[in-house]
């Protein structure tokens, strides 16, 4: 850091304590104001009944709540487009749940249960597998309150055997730059509609997981995207693009003959979703929304069987927006309404062999229901499904209440022989690196644990890969990126760098029996964003001198 | 990372408000509560807003004091409770903010704390929110970064590079000013 950055810090430190205490002399004098006043208007301030007052000694109702807001923002650059884009809409609802997003279940201040006021519109099950409990109980967060959207309509044949075969998908995707990670990229370069647009060919769009090629459109409006994808030629992916609108929707004049829509509705849903399993989310809805996840609280394996029950205020029209995530899947009937069910083989933030069933259907009192099990037969989500019934505000506050009143997750003990090396926190759970004590010192002989949300558990162990003098892994998850890995030559630091961004610095840690240090640490995932998604790792003496280096690759695929 | 040592307590003054009886907790709100307006007003800007915020984390942890349910660290955790809450409640706002805006509705007045550095606090609620909840405590309450850790349930080195990162985009919003008052 340089003598100019020092002396700016210095002068940001005082203008900060300054600022602290000026804070604190006017909120007294506020206090003073108020307690002269009270005495003024009630003789006897005493003869206040206690009961009004939610806490002993808590003041007088608070004045009009008057709003003066700022926005966070979360960068996500370097990551492919269409990676990129459905990112950010992850990383929006994150945001839309920051801040909390790490404590719901830990420490008591999770949602606020007097907020809802549409509490009667929840449905809870009548009928859970033996042995399934409420594990975390949340407000759907809302996205579109915190200026993002993804907004999507599909087009297809209603004619056609499959109409959704061949459809024709716009979105518009509602983001600051920042969160978007900069201009379209890849492909060619067109013009669409007067706008400079990339267009690419992808075997995996909106769809996730057709695998039939698709071609797609992206250009910039003024507040995010415009995305067309279609599994149709190039040349009618490019008409439907210039005859698509914001709203989104494609003019009929741009579409294949007999083309009709197949639905619309917010597309975050789908990402929204795979997160629930995760509970990296706390209570940052309006109060119309409600989530619980239900497992075994007694099954500790990292893939335990889990059902997520999730409703919100919807369209019946995005029912069949399910499809876009889920391509396995077919319509059906759920409590005498229109549904999709939807199979996947992959369970989002765990392990990848259990397998989800997604069935959604909208009730008529416009609320859009989401039953998804992970590692579950379909019929037992179905009957999940099926067996819902009305809630009562009294059971909604009580799930959140036992919410947040849970304790936090814990991880098994070590096994014999092992010993824990390190260890710490991601937003929604904990790492921990545990070597196998009983081995060489060997990067392979060194696994990660970690705990995400409500249900999320991996560990992992690598290869034995041996690269002296700096052997190194990485784990990025529950937005937080963990480096761990061997050092074979002495030295007194160990850093995670890239240029022009704040080295992050790695602990140093013995094991018993071992004749070289682990090296480990953790820091926020954006922390080196938009360095392509790898970073130098620097061992020095004690002098600076550098005596080791060596990269690893920090992106959500490394 | 467990919490394995209580905070100290620091820096709050009391504000002799209740009357009857003296519970621990009562002497616990009295202790605390301008400390809580005042991380929740740093973080949400607006002071009634604030006072709600920490009346819900007192009544919260008064729950919790009264169940038994065994807070080791109540101050603690009734400030994460507020760091929580406060931006939660920012952000359930923003859709009324956009409605007030599009009416031409006031913000809040800043006359209720006339001394108060609004600019100050004004680019610390800009920051994202870990970094805003990190440099309100660091500066609000001058906690070092194991405290801080502990309010935020997180770890010392996130905290570090939080602090790191949001002091330096402070620096840079209030630069001209911060440089002019050191002249």
């Amino acid at each position: 850091m340089s003598t100019t950055d020092d002396a700016r810090l210095e002068a940001l430190d005082r203008r900060g304590r300054d600022a602290a205490r000026t804070l604190l002399d006017d909120l007294d004098d506020l206090d003073a104001r108020d307690l002269h006043a009270r005495a003024s208007q009630a003789p006897d301030a005493g003869d206040a009944p206690a009961a009004t007052t939610p806490y002993p000694g808590a003041p007088a109702g608070p004045e009009p709540t008057r709003f003066h807001l700022d926005r966070a923002a979360v960068r996500k650059a370097g990551w492919p487009a269409r990676r990129r884009v459905r990112a950010a809409a992850a990383a929006a609802v994150l945001v839309a749940a920051a801040g909390a997003i790490a404590l719901v279940t830990r420490d008591g201040g999770g949602p606020d249960v007097t907020s809802g006021g549409q509490a009667d519109h929840h449905l809870l099950p009548a009928w859970l597998p033996a042995g399934f409990a409420p594990l975390h109980a949340i407000d759907v967060p809302d996205a579109a309150s915190m200026g993002f959207g993804y907004d999507v309509t599909v087009y297809g044949d209603p004619d056609a055997a499959d109409p959704w075969s061949a459809d024709v998908v716009v979105a518009h995707v509602v983001a600051d730059e920042e969160l978007l990670g900069g201009p379209p990229s890849g492909g060619e370069a067109v013009t669409v509609a007067g706008h400079e647009a990339r267009v690419r060919r992808e075997a995996d769009t909106l769809g996730a997981g057709t695998t039939s090629p698709r071609w797609e459109v992206e250009w910039q409006v003024d507040d995010g995207r415009m995305i067309v994808s279609g599994a149709l030629r190039r040349d009618e992916v490019l008409a439907a693009a210039e005859a698509a609108t914001s709203e989104p929707a494609i003019d009929p004049s741009g579409l294949p003959n007999g083309y009709d829509e197949l639905a619309s509705g917010p597309f975050v849903d789908s990402v929204l979703f795979s997160s629930l399993l995760e509970g990296a989310f706390d209570g940052s809805g309006d109060g119309s929304g409600l989530a619980v996840t239900y497992a075994d609280p007694s099954d500790r394996d990292a893939v335990r069987p889990a059902v997520v029950v999730a409703q919100r205020p919807g369209p019946a029209s995005a029912v069949d927006l399910l499809r876009l995530s889920y391509p396995d899947a077919d319509g059906t009937t759920v409590r005498g309404h229109h549904a999709v069910v939807g199979r996947g083989s992959e369970l989002p933030g765990s392990a990848g062999e259990a397998g989800v069933v997604a069935i959604q259907w909208a009730e008529p009192d416009g609320q859009l229901v989401t039953v998804v099990g992970f590692g579950m037969a379909e019929d037992v989500v179905r009957q999940v499904a099926e067996g819902l019934r009305p809630a009562s505000p009294d059971e909604v506050a009580a799930l959140r209440e036992q919410d947040a009143a849970a304790a936090p997750r814990e991880f098994d003990p070590v096994p014999d022989g092992h010993v824990v090396v390190a260890s710490g926190e991601s937003p929604t759970g904990q790492w921990r690196i545990v070597a196998d004590a009983e081995r060489q010192a060997n990067v392979g002989a060194l696994t990660i644990d970690r705990l995400a949300g409500a249900i999320g558990s991996t560990s992992s162990t690598t290869g034995d890969r041996v690269e002296p003098p700096l052997d190194l892994s990485a784990d990025f998850s529950d937005a937080t990126a963990v480096v761990w890995g061997l050092l074979w030559v002495d030295a007194a630091t160990v850093t995670v760098e890239a240029p022009g961004i704040e080295p992050v610095p790695l602990g140093l840690y013995e094991v018993a029996g071992w004749d070289h240090p682990v090296v480990a640490g953790a820091f926020p995932d954006d922390h080196f964003a938009g360095q392509q998604d790898a970073v130098d790792v620097v061992a020095r003496d004690a002098d600076g001198r550098e005596v080791a280096r060596n990269r690893t690759v920090l992106s959500p695929d490394g | 990372m467990s919490v394995s040592r209580p905070i100290p307590e620091r820096g709050v003054g009391e504000t002799g408000r209740s009357a009857g009886p003296d519970t621990p907790f009562d002497a616990f709100a009295r202790e605390h509560r301008r400390a809580l307006v005042a991380l929740a007003w740093t973080l949400t800007g607006d002071l009634g807003l604030a006072e709600d915020v920490a009346q819900d984390a007192l009544h919260a942890t008064w729950q919790a004091w009264d169940r038994g349910t065994g807070i080791e660290h109540p101050a603690a955790w009734a400030r994460r409770v507020v760091a929580n809450r406060a931006i939660d409640r920012v952000r359930r706002a923003g859709r009324e903010r956009r409605a007030l805006a599009r009416v031409g509705a006031e913000p809040g007045s800043t006359a209720d704390l006339p001394t108060t550095d609004h600019e100050f606090w004004d680019a610390v609620r800009a920051l994202p929110a870990r970094q805003a909840q990190t440099i309100a405590l660091h500066y609000l309450e001058d906690r070092p970064i194991t405290e801080i850790a502990e309010i935020l349930g997180c770890a010392p080195a996130t905290v570090k590079v939080h602090l790191h990162r949001g002091r330096r985009a402070l620096a840079d919003a209030l630069a001209p000013a911060t440089e002019e008052g050191r002249r």
